[in-house]
């Protein structure tokens, strides 16, 4: 339970910001950064909750760094790309 | 749903709520109280020398005397104006210290004109907001825990919820007192949760955005703003940088001159405070912070000048807020319960008082749950967290009452505030103390009638340390003394009334539990009943 635990509070976190970040990015104004990121709390708790649906630890870790992974490298890719005017 | 999945859900649901569980307690009853901050404030100056009404031409003669006598305040000084209830004006300055630590100093005006340097001695109300928020533990390490704290309190949340949604339609508000204990801690703990649920989640949110916002804010900074995220959503935070000083003195506009400019561009604006940046420089900021009538959530407003010649540099007022500012002042006006008057404050505070009968019941269903039905004998971890529940919780409740005795008993003392925080720690940690020295049923029914009785007493004190009895304070129009009195008074009844349930059942209670005398080496003559009654038959009810 504690090993769980661990994944699903501490690998959420990077998860919540790359899904939030890839939303701010794909938003053209301003106005929705900070709504969105008040948001961060939700979402955590909400990815941290439904990580232990997954029959295993492992399984949970993976999809949640594999989250983190794609939404920070779409991020990347908005910016470097210049699709984006918000980040 | 996979009765597996329930399963999950349910080890996640226990094992959050006993970890936060018992700093929630404290944070909830705390908080409770904490709705009345400003009249508690008001309840613990009763016995001090009431200072009269003062006007701003005062205030600027506040101002101007602080400044000559610590020109260091100069760089970050508050002046928060006079009130009908806080009579007299105050500055505050927050000395920075060479370790980064910060102390502070308060200044007034006396009726001689001199400026009077004594800290005020009351603050019982700002120490039972710091318990809220720290649960006891040092102020900045304890706001961070409870922020971790709402983490895991929100996870409960949504792990209680998972748990109890397949039997939602048939134990929706049904509480089956009787003969099955576990049922009846169930049923209240579901009742009191499901009823209270939104307003859980607001605070669980509110909570961790308000202690550890910079945290979650972090992540952002690094991976998607590249080190550029305070300059976007900082002014929407209401943080705004002040000019740098630019080493030239200037004169300042007055007290009044600097209301009167804010009142006209945010007309119907109560100021209640005022904040200098570099007083006396030609780049002096002012920030002017007060009420205003507004149909919002958040109704205070605030108002950057440069306070020579009064040209204003920013305006954030409730009515025109950008999403964001609305969205998380919103959150925070609904933590702090900034709306709807006295009835929003009462039903807040019957709310934190079911919130932390959340978490106590919660752990007596863990207890109960574990309980071994045919063996005198009971596990040490439910007798372990039987006493630190009744320790913890009792001790908490009956702390901030000793909190209330000392504050009110020593106002005539210049250490009264920190012989006030001194008995509540020696109160807490002495309840934790006697709790594990006395068997499980005994230790708690004393504990709860202490409680009861340092709570009965403060009305007691009320009555002698007070020039005015509550009730002619009442029929001269001020009810706090007399609310809080009754308020003491009802809620002394019910420790009192606890500790009578508590007694019986370990008198006529099953035997097989760590709530009964006969466990522990409770002994008869531990217990007000003659021992022929105590016995070890089944339940009788």
């Amino acid at each position: 339970m504690l090993a769980r635990s661990l994944v699903a509070v501490i690998l959420s976190i990077p998860a919540t910001t790359a899904i939030i970040g890839l939303f701010i990015a794909l938003t053209p104004t301003q106005h929705w950064i900070l709504p969105s990121l008040l948001m961060a709390f939700p979402v955590w708790i909400g990815l941290a909750c439904a990580s232990y649906q997954l029959s295993r630890a492992r399984t949970a870790a993976g999809l949640l760094l594999s989250i983190s992974i794609l939404g920070t490298a779409a991020i990347a890719l908005l910016k470097a790309l210049g699709w984006t005017t918000t980040v | 749903m996979k009765p597996t999945t329930i399963k999950t859900f349910l080890d996640v649901h226990t094992w959050t709520g006993l970890g936060a569980g018992l700093a929630l307690f404290i944070a909830f009853y705390t908080g409770a109280i904490t709705v009345f901050t400003h009249e508690l404030d008001i309840w613990d100056q009763y016995s001090v020398p009431a200072h009269s009404e003062q006007n701003y031409a005062m205030a600027e003669e506040l101002l101007q005397r602080v400044l000559s006598a610590e020109p260091a305040s100069a760089e970050s000084l508050r002046l928060e104006l006079s009130s009908e209830d806080h009579p007299g004006n105050i500055a505050r300055w927050y000395q920075r210290l060479e370790d980064g630590s910060y102390t502070s100093h308060e200044f007034r005006l006396t009726g001689e004109d001199t400026l009077d340097t004594a800290p005020n001695s009351s603050n019982l109300a700002g120490f039972i907001y710091v318990l809220h928020y720290t649960a006891g533990l040092p102020s900045s390490f304890g706001l961070y825990v409870l922020g971790i704290i709402c983490v895991i309190y929100g996870i409960a949340l949504v792990s209680g919820l998972i748990v109890f949604l397949p039997n939602m339609m048939k134990d929706l508000f049904v509480v089956r007192s009787g003969h099955n204990k576990k049922r009846f801690w169930l049923d209240a703990h579901n009742v009191v949760g499901v009823m209270s649920l939104p307003w859980h989640i607001m605070f669980a949110w509110s909570s961790a955005l308000l202690a550890i916002g910079v945290f979650l804010l972090a992540p952002f900074q690094w991976m998607v703003f590249d080190d550029d995220l305070m300059p976007i959503v900082g002014p929407e935070l209401g943080r705004i940088s002040t000019l740098a000083p630019s080493g030239n003195n200037a004169p300042m506009l007055s007290v009044s001159e600097i209301v009167h400019i804010t009142q006209k561009e945010v007309p119907g604006l109560e100021p209640t405070q005022l904040r200098y940046s570099h007083a006396g420089d030609a780049n002096a900021t002012v920030r002017v912070i007060g009420k205003t009538r507004t149909e919002n959530l958040d109704p205070w407003a605030s108002l950057i000048l440069k306070a020579n010649n009064g040209d204003i540099l920013n305006v954030s007022h409730p009515d025109n807020k950008s999403p964001g500012a609305t969205f998380y002042d919103g959150l925070v006006a609904l933590h702090f319960v900034s709306f709807g008057g006295y009835l929003a404050k009462w039903v807040y505070l019957l709310l934190g008082l079911a919130g932390a009968f959340l978490f106590y019941s919660g752990n007596l269903l863990w207890i109960e749950s574990r309980r071994k039905r045919r063996k005198l004998e009971q596990l040490r971890s439910t007798v372990f967290l039987a006493r630190l529940n009744s320790g913890v919780c009792i001790g908490c409740m009956a702390g901030v009452s000793a909190a209330f005795l000392t504050s009110r008993g020593l106002s005539g003392f210049a250490e009264r505030a920190n012989m006030m925080e001194l008995s509540y720690y020696l109160v807490f940690f002495a309840s934790i103390l006697w709790s594990f020295l006395r068997p499980v049923a005994v230790g708690t029914r004393e504990l709860l009638l202490v409680c009861g009785m340092l709570t009965l007493a403060i009305p007691i004190f009320d009555a002698l340390f007070l020039d005015t009895s509550a009730v002619g304070y009442a029929i001269a129009g001020h009810w706090i003394v007399l609310v809080t009195d009754i308020v003491a008074i009802l809620a002394a009844a019910a420790f009192f009334w606890i500790a009578n349930t508590v007694n019986k059942r370990a008198k006529y209670g099953d035997p097989n539990s760590v709530w009964s005398s006969s466990s522990h080496g409770a002994r008869a003559d531990q217990l007000q009943a003659p021992t022929s009654e105590i016995t070890n038959t089944p339940v009788q009810h």
